[in-house]
This record gives structure tokens, sequence and C-alpha cells, in this order.
């Protein structure tokens, strides 16, 4: 108990100075920092200048993490992220530590590099670790990457093929700050004052916040709803959804569910419970699910785009989810 | 899960009983009321017959079953917590504290949940709810008893026909009365035949038919008429069959006697002279004997006129005529003489069998001196006369009980005889005349009880309104024989003695058609048309011989004009 209130706290703290240099983008801090607690990878999605690279940078200073930013381009090798040996004074080959070996990464612009710099870039995401040369080489503890990807531009850029999407725990998009929240912006960055946030917790705490995390409980019930709605994803099976028959190509892979129920233990603990409930699950299914599920062409011609797909699987699956006791 | 937590858990473990014993009430309600409402169209038609009872006892079934269902049906905890959780908005709380009983967070969820579930009250949760399915169930309990009531009750009917629903209810009792005493009895039914159970059948449904007034007053007499009609043609069926088994019984029984014969050695006795009293034997001798006495002298007589007719025709100089005629006269004689030594021989061997008589007759007399006999025969005479009396309609002299004793002692000899084939024989068709005498006495108390061709209902005095109703009523005499058209008819009234005691009696008035010449308890023209009209049906089925139809049509027309 004293553990689910400290992760409370922490975690209020962390957002609170994050937010002390992000303007608005609530919703995507609290995801960014639920990602964070929950030991998953994020992709950002949005327009430029919505402040990507600064939440992640505001995430590092207040969590007193190294922070390293990596700005993807076609050129780029895998060694340019990885690291590469190179030849020393002393004539040997000493391994020089590439930007993946920080705390928190920032992927910028991940689809703009090459499926080679991208897989280099996602295995060590995956592993925790690369190795080059033949010699593994773990990364910090703890191990966040954050990549951006701009959905406009699509012209020379090389989308992220659905196997390494999945190894991302969250997929955010970043909306357009509102005009009161883009006005505090344009004074911020205009004006004299810029406030940076200070160091608010230790990476020890983050290992701590990831530990309570796995923690928490799951009944029997909220589980079955979370491989309900994993399940509904897919256009064929027993436990498929009509809507997913009729829009959904390919449904979500086990790592989906793995991270809805993830991200739901921390929804969980904000909301102060010590339990899961399916209220958790259902908040944090888009950012688990939308990158996961592939829509059909008949989806993109009726328009619905993955987040309208999966509000409608989470109704059906919610509407099938009936009281036991019928009276 | 703590105590306290379970104790609150029972209570809407309970709470949820008691909401699904009122959800089965109304489902059971719902589905009895539905059937009841089909069943009271069905009786509105005539179709299916309803009581109110009946629809009380079927929606109380339904109410019962449903709420004993809902009461009884198994709630698992888990169901219930996740229920709890649902519906109290718990967020999984109550679930995951039924589930999680170790890890960091145990008490913490245990601690939580118990805090929320404190919160909240049963009936808050599970309310008994007054919804569309109870409205509907009541409005079609509600829509059940209208038509019921409007079929059967008498409220909306005129002051005539409540008399006349009335009288045919009372009639109604008795024809179930009918029915019910003489052949719903269960011994009665084993018995039955297949028409005897259509008769049954048919009388309920006429009985029904009149308790709920579907048939009118004449329809329902015709009926009864009918019915009535049936009962006597199977009475005399059955009259048939006991006779024939009196007289395989009657053949047993001289089979018997004649087996004694023959084991005594008397093959050739007869058994109608064995049967002869002694003196009546005696008489036979004497009479045999001065028989043979007179024979003998006949004999000598022309046996002397034979002698002398030879010495006639021994002398000489007869002419050629008287010879002729002598020898005619000899040969007259010898014939005769022929037939008297035949009558002697005769005489002389009933003489034999007279005296053989004296034998068989001991044998007889010891045989018929058996008590075990003579109780057989009693048995038989018994019957043969109570078969008698129900043939021609009169009251068999044997009541039930005695009846069921002569069944009883006939078994029982079965029982002593079963070793003789003959006397097993009699036995059993002595027992299948009894049946046979059982169902002729049920089809008896049928025809009695329908009044065959008498009408019995209503009573009091010639010419008050209830005692027009019998002859208003448009009754035909559908017999086969056409009835003599004139003649005159005596009242003739059977009263059944009151009782001294108190108590409920019953007795049956029957009452003649009016005598000719006497006033007539009804204006005619009030029953013409109805006459007419049973006339022109009788006429129409070919039920009037074709030499009368004529007579019938001819007597309508002439009624006319009056």
């Amino acid at each position: 108990m004293e553990n689910a209130t400290w992760f409370c706290s922490t975690f209020n703290t962390i957002r609170s100075e994050v937010q002390k240099a992000v303007v608005g983008q609530h919703e995507i801090v609290e995801a960014a920092l639920v990602g964070l607690a929950a030991n998953g990878h994020v992709l950002l999605e949005g327009m430029p200048g919505l402040g990507k690279t600064l939440l992640v940078r505001s995430l590092s200073q207040a969590l007193s993490l190294d922070f390293s930013r990596i700005q993807f381009t076609p050129d780029m090798m895998p060694a340019d992220v990885t690291g590469t040996n190179v030849l020393s004074e002393g004539r040997t080959f000493e391994f020089r530590r590439g930007p993946i070996f920080a705390h928190i990464v920032l992927a910028d612009e991940i689809n703009r590099a090459t499926p080679k710099t991208q897989s280099a870039m996602l295995e060590a995401m995956q592993e925790r670790s690369v190795t080059v040369g033949g010699k593994r080489h773990e990364l910090a503890e703890p191990f966040l990457v954050m990549a951006t990807q701009n959905p406009v531009e699509q012209e020379g850029t090389y989308p992220l093929p659905e196997a390494q999407l999945d190894r991302f725990f969250f997929k955010l998009i970043v909306p357009f700050p509102t005009k009161a929240e883009l006005a505090e912006v344009v004074l911020r960055t205009t004006g004299v004052e810029f406030q940076e946030p200070s160091p608010v917790a230790t990476p020890e705490d983050v290992v701590r916040m990831r530990r309570i995390v796995r923690e928490v409980p799951v009944s029997k019930e909220v589980l079955d709803y979370a491989l309900s709605l994993v399940i509904a994803t897919h256009p064929e099976g027993e436990g498929s959804t009509a809507v997913a028959k009729k829009y959904s190509r390919y449904g979500s892979s086990p790592r989906g569910a793995q991270s809805i129920l993830t991200a739901g233990k921390v929804h969980a603990l904000l909301a102060g419970r010590f339990n899961v409930a399916k209220e958790d699950l259902q908040k944090a299914a888009k950012a688990t699910l939308r990158h996961r599920v592939i829509l059909n062409f008949e989806a993109e011609a009726d328009g619905v785009t993955p987040d309208i797909f999966l509000d409608q699987v989470i109704e059906a699956v919610s509407k099938a989810d009936r009281d036991p006791i019928r009276v | 899960m703590t105590t306290a937590t379970q104790s609150r858990f029972t209570k809407f473990e309970w709470r949820v009983r008691e909401v699904r014993a009122w959800k089965g009430l109304v489902i059971g309600s719902l589905v009895t009321s539905g059937i009841s409402l089909v069943w009271t169209c069905l009786d509105w038609f005539g179709v299916l017959y309803a009581e109110w009872p009946w629809l009380i006892a079927l929606v109380a079934v339904g109410l019962a079953v449903g709420s004993l269902c809902g009461l009884a049906a198994p709630i698992s905890p888990a169901s219930l917590a996740d229920s709890i959780d649902r519906r109290a908005n718990l967020e999984n709380r109550l679930g995951s504290s039924q589930q999680v009983v170790d890890g960091e967070f145990a008490q913490a969820i245990q601690a939580d949940a118990e805090a929320h579930l404190a919160a909240i009250r049963p009936a808050q949760i599970y309310p008994i709810r007054l919804g569309r399915q109870e409205l509907i169930s009541a409005s079609m309990c509600a829509l059940c008893a209208a038509i019921f009531l409007l079929g059967n009750s008498t409220m909306f009917l005129s002051d005539k026909a409540k008399r006349d629903r009335a009288n045919l209810q009372s009639e109604a009792k008795n024809v179930e009365r009918v029915t019910r005493e003489n052949l719903e009895q269960p011994e009665a039914k084993q018995d039955l035949s297949d028409q005897e159970k259509q008769m049954a059948n048919e009388l309920n449904r006429l009985s029904r038919d009149m308790e709920k007034a579907h048939v009118s007053k004449e329809e329902a007499q015709a009926k009864e008429n009918d019915l009535a009609k049936k009962a006597d043609e199977l009475m005399h069926k059955r009259a048939d069959q006991a006779q024939q088994s009196l007289a395989t019984a009657q053949s047993a029984l001289e089979q018997m006697e004649r087996g004694e014969l023959d084991r005594q050695g008397m093959r050739d006795a007869s058994i109608s002279q064995a049967q002869m009293s002694q003196s009546e034997l005696q008489s036979a001798r004497s009479q045999n004997k001065a028989k043979q006495a007179d024979l003998r002298k006949q004999l000598s007589e022309i046996d002397r006129r034979l002698a002398e007719l030879r010495k006639k025709l021994a002398q000489k100089g007869l002419s050629e005529a008287e010879r002729k005629e002598l020898e005619r006269e000899r040969k007259l004689l010898e014939a005769q003489r022929k037939a008297l030594e035949q009558q002697l021989k005769s005489a002389e061997e009933d003489a034999k069998a007279l005296e053989l008589s004296e034998e068989a007759r001991k044998v007889f007399q010891k045989l018929t001196q058996d008590p075990l006999f003579k109780k057989l025969q009693e048995l038989q005479a018994k019957m043969a006369k109570d078969l008698n009396a129900m043939q021609q309609g009169q009251r068999p002299p044997l009541t039930k009980e005695e009846r069921e004793q002569l069944k009883r002692e006939m078994e029982e000899l079965a029982r002593q005889l079963k070793d003789d084939k003959a006397m097993k024989e009699y036995l059993q068709a002595m027992l299948d005349a009894m049946k046979q005498a059982k169902g002729m006495g049920r089809m008896l108390g049928v025809g009695r009880g329908l009044n065959l061709g008498i009408p019995m209902w209503g009573g009091g005095a010639p010419g008050d309104d209830q005692d027009r109703m019998p002859y208003d009523l448009g009754r035909i005499n559908k017999t086969d024989k056409p009835q003599a058209g004139r003649g005159s008819t005596n009242i003739t009234s059977v009263t059944g003695e009151k009782r001294p005691s108190a108590g409920p009696e019953q007795y049956v008035e029957i009452k003649a058609p009016s005598t000719v010449g006497n006033r007539s308890a009804v204006p005619y023209v009030n029953v013409l048309p109805s006459y007419r009209r049973k006339a022109e049906e009788a006429l129409d089925h070919q039920q009037i011989p074709k030499d009368q139809e004529k007579r019938v049509r001819e007597y309508f027309e002439s009624l006319n004009g009056k």
C-alpha cells in the first residue's frame, strides 16, 4: 500500500515537473510516463513542432536520466545508432558507444531511416542490448526509446514494418495544441524566461516504479476482458467481432495483450486502486493497440481509422461482456 | 475474504435470490397466464373446457415453480462478485479481492473492497422492479379473467336466459353424476368396452357443454336421447353376451353331470330320467308295466285271430273272393302283430332303462346333494334372474353388493375346483356372465339416468313456468320403430320417498306428456317451430321410414293453417 502511494506520488511529481516545460499535452505526458513506468517504448506520431522532443528531454531532466537524440536520415547506418569498434591508439579495437547507450533515447523521425538501421534500433529496444563485433553490450537500465514519426511527409520515408511497430508499447498521437496552449507555447518560447524541469526522481525510482507495477494483481474477469479485446481485433476465429470481420486485415499480436494489461496496471495505481479494472484496460486500449492492428482497404475506403475501429471493438466487447447474474 | 465481507456478501446473495424469485414469479406468471389466456379463449369457443379453479391453479403453479426456480438457482461467488462490481461500479474490486489472496497488494485490495462494499445496500443494486413484463403478466391475467367471466357468468343475461342456464347446469350435474356413478368408478373403468369408453367421453363432453351453456336446451335434450338410446343398445349387447355365457355355463353343467354318470359306469343312462324324482320314476315304471301287459294282451288277441284265419283258409270250398278277403285280413293282422312286437320290445327296453335310471337317479341325487353343486345351481339361478330382470328394464334383484358377493363366491369355487375342466369352464362362463351383467347394470344406470325418451327436467306443478321446460325442448323420438301416433298416455309419477332423517336426499320425478284431451302445459305455437325444424332434419337425414314421410309432412302442414 505504501508502495502504491509512493508510486502515485512520484508519478504525479514527475508529471508536474514535465508539465512545467511542456504546455498542455496532458494525456501525452501521462501516456509517456505510463510507458516509462510500464517499461515500454513509445512511438509518438504528430506534426513537427508539437513539442515531442521537448517532452522527451523534459522527461529525462525530471528523472535525472541520460538523454540522447538521434535524428534519423536515410543515409544513417546501424553503427551510427549502436556504436562501432574503432582502432585505438594502442592498435586495439575499442567499442565506441552509439547514442543508443542512454536511459532515454529520442529516435526522431525514425521512419526516415532505412529498414536496416531501423531494425538495429528495434533489436536494441527488444533485447535491451547491442552486439557489435561479436560482443554483447548491455544497455542502461532504465532504458526507454521514444520514437517520433511525421504522418504527413511520407516521401522518402521507410514506414516501420508491422513486426517492428509491435515492439512499441504505446503509439501516441500528439494532437495540435488548443489556442490557449498554443499562446502559452508561443509566449514561453519567445520570451526571456524558460523554466527547465528539475530532477525529481532517480533512475532507481523508475526501476522501483516498474517493479511496483508488476505487483498489481489482475482478476480473472479483467484478464479475460483484456484477452477478449485483443482477440476481438482479429477478423477470424472465435471471439472475433463483426467490425473486425469487416475492417480488420490482421489483429493485434499477443504483445498487445501484454501491453494493455501492463498499462492497465499503471492506470489502476494512478486511480488509487490496487487492482486492475476493465475501465483501465479501456483507457489503455487505443494507445496499446492502434499500431498493432492492420486495417483493410474497406476500412480505408470508409474512413475508418484504427482509433475508430478500436472504439467499435471496445463497444462490441463491452456489450458482449454482460453481467453474469441476470435479474 | 474477511468474515465481515463474507457476511455482507451473503446478504447480497440473498438479495439476488429474492430478485430472481421475483423474476421467476413474473416469468412463471407470464407463461401460465399466456396458457390460461389461450385456454379461456378455447373455452369461449367451446373447444377446450376451463374451470376457474383450474385456471387459478395453473397460474399458481406457474408462480410457485417460477419463484422456486429463481430462489434455488445456483449463484457462484465469482459471478456474484463480478455482478456487484458492475452494478455498484466497484471497478473489479470485489472480484479481485476474491481472487487475490497473497502478494503485496492482497491486504490492501481486501480492505478496499470491504470499504466499498460496506457503502452499498443490496437493494440499491438489485432492486425489485415493476416493469413491462410485470405489466404484461398482470394484463394477461386480467384479460383471462375477463374472458372467462364473460363466457361463464350469467351477469349479463336476461332472467329467462339465466333460468335456462341454471336448468342446463342442473341437468349437467345430473349427467355428470350418471357418468361418475356408472362409468367412472375405478373398477368400472377397467371393464369398459371401447364403445362404453366413447360413451363416457361423450357424456362428459355433454355435461361440460351444458355446464358452460355451449349447447341449447334442444340440442342437449336430443343429445341425451341419443346417448340414452346408445346406452340401451349397449345394454342389449351386453345382455346377449351374458345369455351366451349362461348357455355356455349350462352346457358345462350338463357336461359335469354326464361326466359323473360316465364315471359311475352308466353311460347309457338318460340324464332327464336320472333327474326324475322317486315318485316320478315309480310312476313311469308302473306305466311301463301296464303298457307291456296291454301290449301282450293285444298280441295274444292277434295270435288267436290269426289262428282262426288260418283255420278258415285251410277249409275247402271257399270262393276265390272269400279267400282273397281272408288273405288280406291275415296280412293286416300280421302287420299289426309286428308293430305290437316292436312296441313291446321298446317298452321292455324302457323298463330296463328305468331300472338303470333308478341307479342313475341315486348317483345324480348324490351329485345334487353335494353342497358345492347346489351352490353352483343357486348361483346360476340368481344370475339368470338378475339378467332377465335387467333385460326387461326392471330393477335387478341383486344389489351391487350382492353381485360382488356372488362374484367372490364364484371365484372361491373356481379356486376349489380348478382341476375339474368342465367346472372351470362353467365358472369361467358364469364369471363372464357376471361381468356382462355388471356392464348391463352400468348401461341401465346410464339409460335411466339420462331418462330415455322421458323428459325429466324441471319440476313443480303442471302449468308453472318451470314445468313448461320439459315440453319446450323440441324432443324427437329417434328410435327405429315408428311410434303409433295415437292412444292415451297415463300420467305416471314416480317419486322418491323422503327419508325421515335429516341430510341430503335425491329423488327423480318422471312425468309423462300431457294426456290427450287435457290442457297442454305449453301453447303448441311455442314449440311448433322447434318441432318442425327437428322433423325436417329427420326427414333430411332419412331417419323417418319412407312410408311415414308423407304423413309427417301432412301433419305439420295441417298445423300451419291453425
